[in-house]
């Protein structure tokens, strides 16, 4: 099997599971339509909170596009910030909450159950697609505009947070000069045509945190964070093009980092050395070596993806490693496109009996029926 | 009407011959008689097993396709692999007979050697997922239950 030839219908492949895991365009432009019309709403002149300026806007997965179908449930979560820019007078972060809370279930679209008020964030559930988790947030007066204070989950104090700056951070990771991603996109990769399609990084993440969800399914005491996932992730990444040669260099990157580490891998935020995002794992050691522990298994199962065997076994340790439900379906789409190319006539074969576009083929693959009792 | 007489001919077997072996150099030929047999390997795609083939060929006669290794099987043996011949088999069936889509002015290498390999693309996607989606003629497509 010629390497090069392989590994891009396995990032083609993996491509399909990241389309396949992630908000739908229509569920991302209905997720802002509504948290934008809330954002009205908290604002409008006959709000309490009107004299505050609040402004609303995405973070987390949402803001730096790595959004992944959560297990076991349809409704993506959506997280948002609703920052109060004229905040002076805020002290308690609880009454903040409240505050946001009460005027969001004024309005009778948001009435509970609609809308609940969670430990910290008020959640706003719209059935089959996704949840909207408001975090209320004022402006840290120790730092620029992007540095806010959000309430914090256990002691309820104010708690120091730079959502806007850490997308920045993860953003200049994952930059790669386009003409070379384009250069690198050989069929049967499409071309990478908006800035909307993902990057390497973007779908490396994706699919670290599918990965990570699945393999701590049942102890999800010991599952790392998705910002530690993506942390690692990104500060590891060495601008590979592909989602194949990335997700490996990751991985290896990661893999180090364990082994020269004596204990629990600190992952700081990038944006705040202050703030260790790995407390998880300092607290409780061996939640941390349940993590590297599944991650040499990963990177086992990984590498044998490389190995061939053909298409059902390659499907099934896809399946075992990012789920069997939606491999399936990304594994029907790979199909789907190759009927489609059939159809329009746009389909050859090569002189080792290889499908695919007419430029490479010896042959074009003329209309027929398979016929069968 | 010398064109008509040439249109309506079938292929010579060396012609046949010739253009498989130049398309698909991996592919070799013995002749038994009439009958020309040829034996080669194709891979789908990339991630596809490579597979040995056998096509058999009397003029006058339909192209007979056997997949000689990995063998073909099904994922559960109370179902059927789509879209093949029991008898003399399991063979695929790549085009429906008396449709004009194979006839004997046809070249192997550009129509039942293409089906194949797309065949077998399809047969490992439904070993895969239960799903055939190549289309074709018949109700024998099995659908995986979960």
């Amino acid at each position: 099997m010629s390497n090069e030839l392989s590994n891009n219908q396995l990032a083609y492949v993996l491509e399909l599971i990241c389309n396949r895991l992630q908000i739908t365009p229509t569920q991302y432009a209905l997720a802002e339509e509504k948290y934008k019309a809330v954002g009205n709403w908290l604002g409008a002149e006959d709000s309490p909170l009107y004299k505050y300026q609040p402004i609303i806007y995405p973070q987390g997965s949402f803001r730096i596009r790595t959004t992944v179908r959560p297990l076991g449930r349809e409704e993506y979560d959506v997280d948002l910030v609703c920052q109060l820019l004229d905040d002076a007078s805020i002290e308690d972060p609880m009454k903040l909450l409240d505050d946001v809370y009460d005027r969001i279930i004024s309005n009778d679209l948001y009435k509970p159950p609609i809308a609940e008020k969670k430990n910290r964030c008020v959640c706003i559930n719209y059935k089959g697609d996704f949840h909207l988790d408001i975090l209320p947030a004022r402006s840290d007066p120790q730092g620029d505009r992007n540095h806010i204070l959000v309430p914090d989950k256990k002691t309820k104090e104010w708690k120091a947070s730079n959502p806007i700056g850490y997308a920045d951070w993860f953003e200049e990771k994952a930059r790669v000069i386009i003409k070379l991603l384009e250069a690198a996109r050989v069929e049967p990769l499409p071309r990478y045509q908006t800035l909307s399609d993902k990057l390497p990084l973007q779908q490396t993440v994706q699919l670290f945190k599918r990965w990570s969800r699945l393999a701590f399914k049942d102890d999800d005491d010991s599952m790392p964070p998705s910002i530690v996932l993506t942390t690692l992730a990104a500060r590891n990444y060495k601008k590979e093009l592909l989602v194949t040669a990335a997700l490996s260099g990751v991985l290896d990157g990661i893999l180090l980092e364990t082994r020269n580490s004596t204990g629990p891998l600190v992952v700081l935020n990038p944006t705040n050395e202050k703030e260790c995002l790995s407390e998880k794992w300092i607290e409780n050691p061996k939640r941390y070596n349940k993590f590297s522990d599944a991650l040499v298994l990963f990177k086992k199962e990984w590498d044998s993806l490389f190995l061939g065997g053909g298409m059902p076994l390659i499907s099934a340790k896809l399946g075992k490693l990012f789920g069997e439900d939606v491999v399936r379906l990304s594994v029907n789409d790979f199909a789907n496109e190759m009927q489609s190319k059939r159809k329009t006539e746009v389909l050859g074969i090569d002189k080792s009996g290889i499908l695919t576009g007419l430029g490479s083929a010896v042959v074009k693959v003329k209309p027929n029926t398979f016929y069968g009792t | 009407m010398a064109h008509k007489y040439f249109k309506n001919r079938p292929i010579a077997l060396v012609a046949q011959d010739f253009q498989i072996r130049q398309k698909f150099p991996s592919f070799v030929s013995k002749k038994l008689k009439e009958t020309y047999c040829w034996v080669g390997t194709l891979q789908p795609t990339p991630l596809s097993s490579t597979y040995t083939v056998e096509i058999d060929y009397t003029l006058g006669y339909l192209p007979k396709v056997y997949v000689l290794s990995p063998p073909l099987r099904s994922y559960d043996e109370k179902i059927k692999i789509p879209h093949i011949y029991e008898n003399d088999g399991p063979r695929p069936c790549l085009f429906l007979p008396g449709n004009k889509e194979w006839t004997g002015n046809k070249l192997i290498a550009d129509t039942i050697i293409p089906w194949l390999s797309l065949w077998l693309f399809y047969y490992e996607i439904w070993l895969s997922t239960g799903e055939w989606f190549g289309e074709g003629h018949s109700s024998a497509s099995g659908k995986k239950e979960d």
